[in-house]
């Protein structure tokens, strides 16, 4: 977990991806600008519906944005080229690793795939295939033979890493990547993709809806409501002293393993509004505890809210409106 | 206070393998009880046999007894034949499966879901089914035009209330909720948590929640048991399993989980995985996962159960491979049938 901050590996800026659906036009990303650095964690965190798969299938070049830029070291995509470029050096695990496998190749035919993609010199492919192996705990003498039904789920996702690691790229974005396993499985998998982190310097993309385990694991993080991002910053300050009133509401959801859980608490009513009919003004307003007068006509922008480049949407951060937000309580 | 279910030695198997493996709880009327465990240690499978809805190539032994207050007699389930298991389930004790999406049929309204499984048991008007639908969906915090739809028009937390309406349609003593918030969003899971509370409190309800999320069990349970390879091997009060783990297994599944709060950075992975049912271990079972024997007892003689009853036992039996099958998809409103 260390926060190399040499530059960024790729640049979100104002991206927004559409997806015509029954009922008008659903904004699933809405203008989300993100910065990844290299060797980062990054956690990018919300509900199911709340655009953070889309915007890193956008950010692979696997839908196409309907507008803004997706940028690889300061050079934006474009062209089958460059998404060739990318995809060597960024590459994704999701989240089922039992439909991520094609049921029909051994395990060495799907690691060895991406580099067939790539054009690597064949006589490079085994030995770099026995070392991805090798790196995500699978000895290849064991598996190189094997098909993913005679896996388990922990061995799967291990050998969907494996392929994903292949190319040796400089970032992985990781969809979900252990919400399909057990309590112990899902440490084992954390720590391989940890150790590459910190031995190669690997830069990770959680997607989660896990916040405890985005704040146990990422450098940053950022929250994902209704296709924008609601609050950005260093994972501790925005799980443990988190300024936008959704990012509270989450955190307070969150269920404690602890004796007596988390006590008794204020909790978030409704659920997520439809993507084709995101609310005027503020998204949150509707279910926002703490909305006052602006909050249904202005749309807020990123507001710094304290030291660390914290930022939060919310008007309660707009210093010209926080005094009215204290009279209203 | 007398037992509402007494569960005595509860064992499952499959082609001779153990899956469940000499279970023993009990559970008084509204009380909650978590069953705690990974994927394959039996929890499920646990709760199926208490309602008999295993597949025919699971066999189960073991005796269950249901003392419902509203009935003089206790139940025994293990004799109880399908027939007589029909009148149990849904009236004393019904089941809230894990996927909502695929336990509501398809292709009828929910309400009439609702509607099937109240005149199975009871003979009562229309307009009475339809004030209790109404009642239900009020108690669930759906509106009653909800209840005129199809599963696939409603959310997943909407789903989920659907299956706790229909779970409490006959009024049951006791609710087994597998899984119940497994596949829902933080905030929609906190919601549902929450309304399984009230209920437990307005209706006196005893439940059996089924998770691997120990946050949420810690949240809802007064008691939990942690399983492993089909067997208990701690249960006790919430306070004191969380806060004084006595078992080596669940000190690591506890160390496992991030906290808020705690420490940031991933605890120690638990190496390797539970043993297959056919190839259990000589000695305590959890030996190889963990690779660290507190004491050459666990390898050569059952562990007594200690005070808080943290057993380990010993069964030395020749393995066979070959998993067991899943349980067959049912509908859950065709459960009463």
């Amino acid at each position: 977990m260390t926060s190399a901050a040499d530059g960024a590996l790729m640049d979100v800026r104002d991206l927004s991806v559409q997806f015509r659906a029954r009922g008008g036009v659903a904004r699933a990303v809405d203008g989300v600008t993100l910065e990844w650095r290299r060797g980062e964690v990054l956690g990018v965190v919300g509900e199911s519906g709340s655009g953070k798969s889309t915007l890193a299938r956008a950010m692979l070049g696997l839908v196409s944005p309907a507008a803004g830029s997706v940028e690889l070291e300061g050079r934006a995509l474009n062209g089958k080229g460059s998404l060739t470029e990318l995809r060597r050096r960024v590459q994704m695990i999701f989240q089922d690793p039992y439909q991520t496998l094609s049921p029909r190749q051994r395990v060495e035919a799907i690691v060895t795939e991406p580099l067939v993609v790539q054009g690597v010199a064949r006589a490079e492919h085994e030995a770099r295939v026995r070392r991805a192996l090798e790196d995500v705990g699978l000895d290849p003498a064991r598996f190189l033979d094997r098909y993913p039904h005679q896996l388990s789920g922990g061995q799967r996702q291990r050998v969907a890493i494996a392929a994903a690691l292949v190319l040796e790229p400089e970032g992985l974005i990781c969809d979900e990547p252990v919400s399909m396993l057990d309590a112990s499985v899902r440490t084992q998998i954390l720590a391989v993709l940890l150790e590459l982190q910190r031995r190669r310097g690997l830069g990770l993309l959680f997607i989660t809806h896990d916040l405890s385990l985005a704040w146990a694991l990422c450098d940053r993080i950022a929250v994902m409501y209704l296709g924008r991002i609601v609050e950005q910053g260093l994972a501790t300050d925005v799980i443990e002293r988190p300024r936008h009133p959704y990012t509270q509401a989450l955190v307070t959801a969150v269920p404690v393993p602890t004796a007596g859980g988390g006590g008794t608490r204020e909790l978030l009513t409704g659920e997520l509004p439809d993507a084709t009919d995101i609310p005027r003004g503020c998204r949150f307003h509707p279910r926002c505890p703490r909305r006052f007068e602006p909050c249904d006509q202005v749309d807020p922008p990123l507001i710094p809210t304290g030291g660390n480049g914290q930022v939060a949407a919310c008007l309660l951060h707009d210093p010209a409106l926080a005094k009215q937000a204290e009279a209203v309580g | 206070m007398s037992a509402l279910l007494e569960v005595e030695g509860l064992r499952v198997t499959y082609r001779g393998d153990p899956i469940v493996d000499g279970v023993d709880f009990s559970l008084t009327p509204g009380e909650a009880v978590g069953l705690a465990g990974e994927s394959g240690c039996g929890k499920t499978t646990t709760a199926l046999a208490l309602m008999k809805l295993l597949p025919s190539s699971l066999k189960q032994s073991g005796v269950i007894t249901l003392r419902p207050p509203e009935v003089s007699e206790p139940i025994n389930i293990g004799k109880r034949t399908e027939a007589g298991m029909r009148l149990v389930r849904w009236r004393h004790v019904s089941l809230v499966f894990q996927g909502a999406m695929n336990s509501l049929d398809p292709v009828q309204r929910v309400d009439a879901q609702i509607a099937e499984a109240i005149r199975l048991h009871e003979s009562v008007s229309g307009k009475e089914v339809r004030e209790r639908i109404a009642e239900l969906l009020a108690t669930v915090g759906l509106t009653p035009a909800l209840g005129h739809r199809y599963a696939h028009q409603l959310s997943g937390g909407q789903r989920q209330r659907m299956m706790i309406a229909l779970a409490l349609a006959c009024r049951p003593s006791l609710v087994i909720a597998d899984e119940p918030t497994t596949a829902l969003d933080v905030v929609i899971q906190a919601q549902v948590l929450q309304l399984l509370e009230r209920l437990r409190e307005r209706l006196g309800l005893a439940l059996i929640l089924i998770s691997h999320d120990l946050g949420v069990l810690a949240e809802t349970c007064d008691r939990i048991a942690i399983m492993y390879a089909g067997r208990i091997v701690e249960i006790g009060q919430v306070s004191s399993v969380f806060d004084a783990p006595q078992h080596p297994y669940t000190k690591r599944l506890l160390d496992s989980l991030p906290l808020i709060g705690g420490r940031r950075g991933l605890g120690d992975p638990i190496p390797g995985g539970p043993p297959d049912p056919g190839e259990m271990p000589d000695g305590c079972r959890f030996r190889p996962a963990a690779r660290t024997p507190p004491s050459g007892v666990c390898l050569i003689r059952p562990c007594a159960r200690r005070p808080r009853a943290t057993a380990r036992r010993v069964t030395s039996r020749p393995g066979r491979s070959g998993r067991p099958p899943r349980p067959r998809r049912r509908w859950a409103h065709d459960l009463g049938r």
